[in-house]
Parts: structure tokens; C-alpha cells; sequence
């Protein structure tokens, strides 16, 4: 089975199909979904409502596209709905969210560049991950967050300084 | 220094180290470059921000969502269901009266009452292209194979 014929047993009334759907996309979307919210238990909230809005839109799908891109679009959405509700409140923030440990030296590093990405802004911290963790091209960004590749450029420029800033912080922290 | 905006320059710098098309010519970045201390310190402090990535990787995490979706995806098929069985009750209920009606109107008419009723039926049955007195769908736990098969 691929996700082509899974959407389309979905379509046909066979939603159990969505399930090869959920369980091929998981771990990535919650990937994401942290880095988005910052905070696992949001951010498997986030995950689970955007499944059951993919589901409810999957006759607007266009099926010549990929699953993916453009259920990250309904995440996203829905990371940020979150975000802007919460918004009000003090920001949770889980400082080990991103990254996984290294398996040789640098765990210092890894410690400090994660603290420095919890504390961007989570569109800047969005497009880095997007671009150094996950390896996407700027063309796929640029579908990805629905974007022009000229604001990729620019917003990759802008998030690359801000870390830098966030980074100077957390080392001078003592 | 030359002409050229230094943030165009930059961008087009980081373009090309990551394997881009950059809005400038390379030949015009280099010459900038050549003249411009603040972009070539600019540039170096990105190239290095990127370079902290380089041993690092995306933390995993596990979830098993497909349990905590599956009772919120299967009441819409059954709440269908029972939504067709509601205008189906409405239909019969209406195709009884209709009946009644003519049997107190005149009782040698009774079988066009009858017949009224299998019409209406019929015609919701149609019309719905659906059984709804069928049984929901089990979930079938094995039946839709994993990604890892």
C-alpha cells in the first residue's frame, strides 16, 4: 500500500486505510509539531487534531501531490492556533525538545544550541529546522510554508542571525 | 565596496553555499565580497550558525495516534448511518399516516394506502443510496497493513 491508495480506499468509504496514513506519519508530524509548540504534550494535541482534519478534508486532496507537504500545512495550522490561544499565557518551554543527543562528544553544544532554538520565535525556528535538520531544499520550503523562494532566502538569512544572537546569550549566561 | 546591497550579497552568498541559485551573479558576490570586510564577517558567522547542525539530528519522538483518532473517525460513518435512519423514520412515519388518512377517508381505497407507503419507502431507500439499518463497520485492528510492512 502507498499513501495514494490509501487516500483513495479513505475516499471510497474504507477509512481504516487512514491508518497506514497516521502510522507512516507520526513520528515526523510530532517532530515538527515540538518544534512548533516547543512543548511534547501540546504538541501531540496538535498532531491528533490535524489527522482528524486531514481526514475531513481528504476529498479537497489533490492526489497527484504528496501526503505530507500538505498535511504539514493543516499541523502547522493548527500548532499556531494553539499558539495564538496560549499566547497570553507565560511560555512552557521543554529545553531539550529538538534535538537528539549526540552519540559522541558535543552534548555541551547540542545543550546550547537547542536551549538557543527554544528561545526563538517558532516561525524562525521553523524554517532552520526545516532547512538543516529535515535537509529540504528552499523550492520545498517554499511549498511547504506556502512562501515565495525570495522570502525563504530572507527568512533563512533572519533566522540564522537571530540564533546566532540567542546562542551569544546562552553563553554568556552564567 | 561595491554597488550591490550587502544583505542581496549575503543572501546570494548563503544561496550558493547551500547549493542554490543565488539572486546575484557568483562573479558579483566574489567581487563584493573581495571589498566588503562587514560581509565577509557576516558571512563567516552564518556559515558557521550551519555548521552547528552538522552533528546534530531531528530528536524523535514516538506517538501512537492512530487509537486516540480512531473513536473520533468512526462516529461520523455511524453518525451518518443514524442520521439516514432518522429522514428513513420521518419517511415511514409520514407514509403510515398517509395511509391512515386514506382508510378513514374511504376503506375500499385501503390498498392504495398500501401501496403509498412501499413508494415512499422505496423512493427514501433510493434516493439515500444506503442501507441505514446496517451494522457500522468493525475496525478491522489487522486488516490496513502497517508502513513498516
Amino acid at each position: 500500500m502507498n499513501d495514494r491508495d490509501a487516500i483513495r480506499d479513505c475516499l471510497d468509504g474504507r477509512w481504516e486505510s487512514f491508518r497506514f496514513l497516521v502510522e507512516r506519519y507520526e513520528r515526523e508530524a510530532l517532530g515538527h509539531a515540538v518544534a512548533l509548540c516547543g512543548v511534547l504534550d501540546t504538541a501531540k494535541d496538535c498532531v491528533q487534531e490535524a489527522f482528524i482534519d486531514a481526514f475531513q478534508s481528504l476529498s479537497r486532496f489533490d492526489t497527484e501531490r504528496s501526503f505530507y507537504p500538505w498535511f504539514y500545512t493543516l499541523l502547522r495550522n493548527r500548532c499556531f492556533k494553539h499558539r495564538s490561544r496560549e499566547s497570553r499565557k507565560a511560555p512552557v518551554f521543554d529545553p531539550t525538545a529538538f534535538l537528539e543527543p549526540p552519540s559522541g562528544p558535543g552534548e555541551s553544544e547540542r545543550e546550547l544550541l537547542d536551549e538557543a532554538l527554544g528561545k526563538m520565535d517558532a516561525a524562525e525556528r521553523e524554517i532552520l529546522l526545516l532547512k538543516y535538520l529535515d535537509g529540504l531544499r528552499y523550492r520545498e520550503i517554499s511549498e511547504r510554508l506556502d512562501i515565495p523562494m525570495g522570502t525563504v532566502m530572507s527568512r533563512l538569512f533572519n533566522a540564522r542571525r537571530s540564533l546566532r544572537k540567542h546562542l551569544d546569550a546562552c553563553k554568556e549566561r552564567p | 565596496m561595491t554597488g550591490h546591497n550587502c544583505e542581496e550579497v549575503l543572501l546570494s552568498t548563503l544561496a550558493l553555499s547551500d547549493g542554490e541559485t543565488p539572486v546575484l551573479p557568483q562573479a558579483v558576490v566574489e567581487q563584493h565580497l573581495d571589498t566588503c570586510r562587514d560581509c565577509r564577517r557576516e558571512l563567516a558567522a552564518h556559515q558557521a550558525t550551519g555548521t552547528l547542525f552538522k552533528s546534530v539530528s531531528r530528536k524523535s519522538f514516538q506517538g501512537h495516534f492512530w487509537l486516540a483518532i480512531v473513536p473520533r473517525l468512526r462516529p461520523r460513518g455511524a453518525g451518518a448511518g443514524a442520521g439516514m435512519a432518522g429522514v428513513l423514520g420521518i419517511a415511514a412515519t409520514a407514509a403510515c399516516v398517509l395511509r391512515g388518512g386514506i382508510l378513514a377517508w374511504s376503506p375500499m381505497l385501503g390498498w392504495l394506502g398500501s401501496a403509498a407507503t412501499i413508494v415512499i419507502v422505496s423512493a427514501a431507500f433510493l434516493i439515500l443510496r444506503e442501507n441505514p439499518f446496517s451494522l457500522p463497520e468493525v475496525l478491522p485492528s489487522d486488516a490496513v497493513p502497517s508502513p513498516e510492512e
